[in-house]
């Protein structure tokens, strides 16, 4: 082994060493809630009127984070469509008649989960981002099996108009309240569908730019195959 | 229909944001200026708006003390009105050649990213920017389709996704430890682990020596806009969130490991960019170099440094690399064959001088404000610094220029006035007969070096330290160390 390897493994194993030694006091499992999760957990329903705290952190307390990572995954989808230059593959091999009738019983089923989770995000665990791959996997798994691909013009429309949907909300948020992302819609009842103002129209226009994102890039991948 | 002046600080994030979408959706020239000038003047108006209520505190959503926290104070004030002139600037470049919409959707969300940067006073807000930033930076510079490109992009994304996964672990930890994620109320002690585990990742994208080797291959071969707005805006970004941090009580001792890392990276810096005879490359190393005196310098002088090294070095990327892509010649034999124009070496000039640190340039100014404020061995380190960066710059300067027709093309204007108008009008805050001694013996040796030592007498082992992840390491290993005696 040349020097150069030797000094390498030498510093990885001091780097690791150093890392593992000195956090392993550092993380503090078992303990009580900081107090800002303890002032999440008490007040989330009464200030944004929905039961579902993480839905309510991330779309209503941290909501402007959220919109930057709206943005870094359409900034990835636009990444791979840009860089990734897709050679022609070779002619896919036919899929295997029970996975060609399996995928019709599955991918309504799919849909239908998905479309529940994105719905009830601000009632029951997930959201639109979970929502949105389960979605996704669906049209990916539409795509796999069929060796095809899908209209790409569709879904960049789909993924603009949701957006620019949530930015403008949140916009709106500023003229009707004076803050981003302020809830200018009436709360309702907890724990009714039709509840929590703007926050699960917002977790919709998530739920659908996720899912078209994703299956954009998965739609250009297979771009390449299906053209032959 | 009026605002409240406590939103303002958002509408830094959410005008560029907003007004980026319509550069992919109307996809002629005509638009795209308008929409371009519109952004830029908005940005202006609301930077002005703030500036006259400084400092102004929000929370996101109208949440006190439970949603974002930012803040717009002098710190904002210099790093956001530098990143809405490079890039603003580089956009009236662009118009000029064929730039694809994407690069104008980029670069707009990038200009909100960074001014976020600039006012957030959260660290998972902060995490979301770099990402976002790294992303933007990614595309940019893989955007020529050519293979050594994806290399040089890809090279940036492996570094900086190992370094950005420690950021969140930290971050994690912190609001696992304080049960808070804003800077300003973070209480207690942070250990040493967590402390190197948060800083070195942004020493990583701040471009300091040991862990920013990633640098000169994205500078030098990415297209000279895009080289301008790195250089200019983009490097800076993790300096304003350092200042940030180590502003706060609990992260004060963690300056003295970092003024380390900087001085050394302003002496490694340079000695790079004499080596180098890529004339792109030269302006990467001396970006290196010039970082390190930005971190050296501290939040007041610091920010001061990163302002003027922003504007100074975004007009040398433009002249030197309108040039390289006029001739297609990026070695400087090739390069003094065919010589500036004339009206370009001028402006080269003014870059050159501004960045030497003579006096009525804006590099003077917050140079010697640095070393004023520096212990011993700070001064003598940056007065080293100082003396490379003269002798590398001489080698741009001995190019020379032929006679051409004269031309002023706008966006080295803009550059070019505000290097001589900050050096002139803020003259007095620095004005010493011992800085003026100072910068003409700087000056003296720095042009006697470039004309007595090749660089052909230099070893070249520094070029081979761009082992990224073991660097990395190796930096947050010592960053610990110190820390850990410090204790």
């Amino acid at each position: 082994m040349r020097l150069k390897h030797i000094l390498a493994w030498v510093f990885v194993i001091l780097f690791v060493g150093v890392v593992a030694y000195s956090l392993q006091t550092e993380v503090p499992f078992g303990h009580d809630l900081t107090k800002l999760a303890k002032y999440y957990v008490d007040n989330t329903a009464k200030e944004t009127g929905i039961p579902n705290f993480v839905t309510a952190i991330v779309v209503s307390y941290r909501g402007f984070d959220t919109l930057g990572e709206v943005t870094v995954l359409l900034l990835a989808t636009l990444g791979v469509i840009g860089i990734l230059p897709w050679e022609k593959h070779e002619k896919v091999k036919k899929a295997h008649p029970v996975l060609l009738w399996g995928i019709r019983i599955v991918f309504p089923i799919i849909l239908l989960v998905g479309v529940y989770i994105v719905i009830h995000g601000h009632l029951t665990p997930g959201g639109g981002f979970q929502a949105g791959a389960v979605i996704a996997s669906a049209f990916m798994l539409y795509m796999v099996s069929l060796s095809t691909h899908l209209d790409l013009e569709a879904f960049a429309f789909t993924e603009s108009i949701a957006g620019t949907g949530f930015a403008l909300i949140g916009v709106a948020g500023i003229f009707a309240g004076g803050a981003f992302l302020y809830n200018f819609l009436p709360k309702g009842n907890l724990f009714d569908l039709f509840s929590g103002g703007i926050i699960p129209i917002v977790y919709i226009l998530i739920g659908l730019k996720v899912s078209s994102e994703l299956t954009e890039v998965v739609s250009h991948m297979m771009k390449g195959g299906a053209e032959q | 229909m009026s605002i409240d002046i406590h939103v303002y600080p958002s509408l830094l994030t959410l005008v560029p944001m907003l007004f980026a979408p319509l550069f992919l959706l109307f996809r002629t020239k005509v638009i795209h200026k308008i929409l371009a000038t519109l952004t830029v003047l908005l940005d202006l108006l609301i930077i002005y708006k703030l500036m006259l209520a400084m400092p102004i505190d929000e929370y996101t959503g109208g949440w006190i003390l439970r949603g974002i926290h930012l803040r717009f104070d002098n710190l904002s004030l210099i790093y956001t009105l530098l990143f809405v002139t490079v890039i603003g600037t580089s956009w009236i470049s662009s118009f000029k050649k064929n730039y694809p919409p994407l690069f104008y959707f980029l670069t707009s969300i990038l200009l909100s990213t960074l001014n976020t940067s600039a006012i957030t006073l959260d660290l998972f807000n902060i995490y979301v920017m770099l990402e976002l930033s790294s992303i933007i930076a990614y595309i940019l510079i893989a955007m020529k389709e050519n293979w050594k490109h994806l290399w040089a992009s890809l090279k940036y994304l492996m570094i900086s996704y190992f370094a950005f996964t420690m950021y969140l672990t930290a971050v994690g930890l912190i609001y696992m430890h304080t049960g808070t994620l804003d800077i300003t109320r973070i209480s207690g002690e942070i250990s040493p682990i967590i402390a190197s585990m948060l800083i070195v990742p942004l020493l990583l994208k701040s471009g300091v020596f040991p862990v920013s080797m990633w640098l000169p291959a994205a500078h030098s071969l990415a297209p000279t806009e895009v080289s301008a707005i790195l250089s200019g805006s983009f490097v800076k970004m993790g300096s304003i969130v350092i200042f940030r941090l180590t502003s706060t009580p609990i992260l004060k001792h963690a300056y003295i490991p970092i003024t380390f890392i900087a001085l050394l990276s302003a002496l490694i810096g340079v000695i790079l960019a004499y080596n180098e005879s890529n004339v792109k490359r030269i302006l990467a190393f001396s970006t290196i170099s010039q970082m390190g005196f930005v971190l050296a310098g501290g939040p007041i002088y610091g920010s001061l440094h990163a302002f003027n090294h922003g504007i100074f070095k975004s007009l040398l990327f433009f002249t030197v690399g309108d040039q390289v892509e006029e001739t297609g010649h990026y070695d400087i034999k090739a390069l003094k064959h065919a010589k500036f124009p004339m009206y370009r070496y001028i402006f080269l000039l003014i870059g050159i001088l501004g960045i030497a640190g003579v006096p009525l340039f804006s590099g003077f100014i917050s140079k010697s404000i640095i070393i004023h404020h520096m212990p011993l061995y700070g001064k003598i380190a940056l007065i080293l610094a100082s003396i490379g960066t003269v002798a590398s710059m001489a080698k741009l300067a001995s190019i020379g220029y032929r006679k051409s027709i004269l031309k002023i093309p706008s966006h080295y204007l803009i550059f070019a006035t505000i290097t001589v108008f900050v050096g002139i009008k803020y003259i007095n805050y620095a004005l010493s007969s011992w800085a003026l001694i100072e910068s003409f013996i700087v000056i003296a040796i720095g042009l006697a070096i470039f004309l007595m030592l090749h660089p052909k007498h230099i070893p070249r082992i520094l070029e081979k330290l761009d082992i990224m992840v073991i660097e990395y390491m190796l930096t947050l290993i010592s960053m610990w160390a110190i820390l850990y005696i410090q204790r």
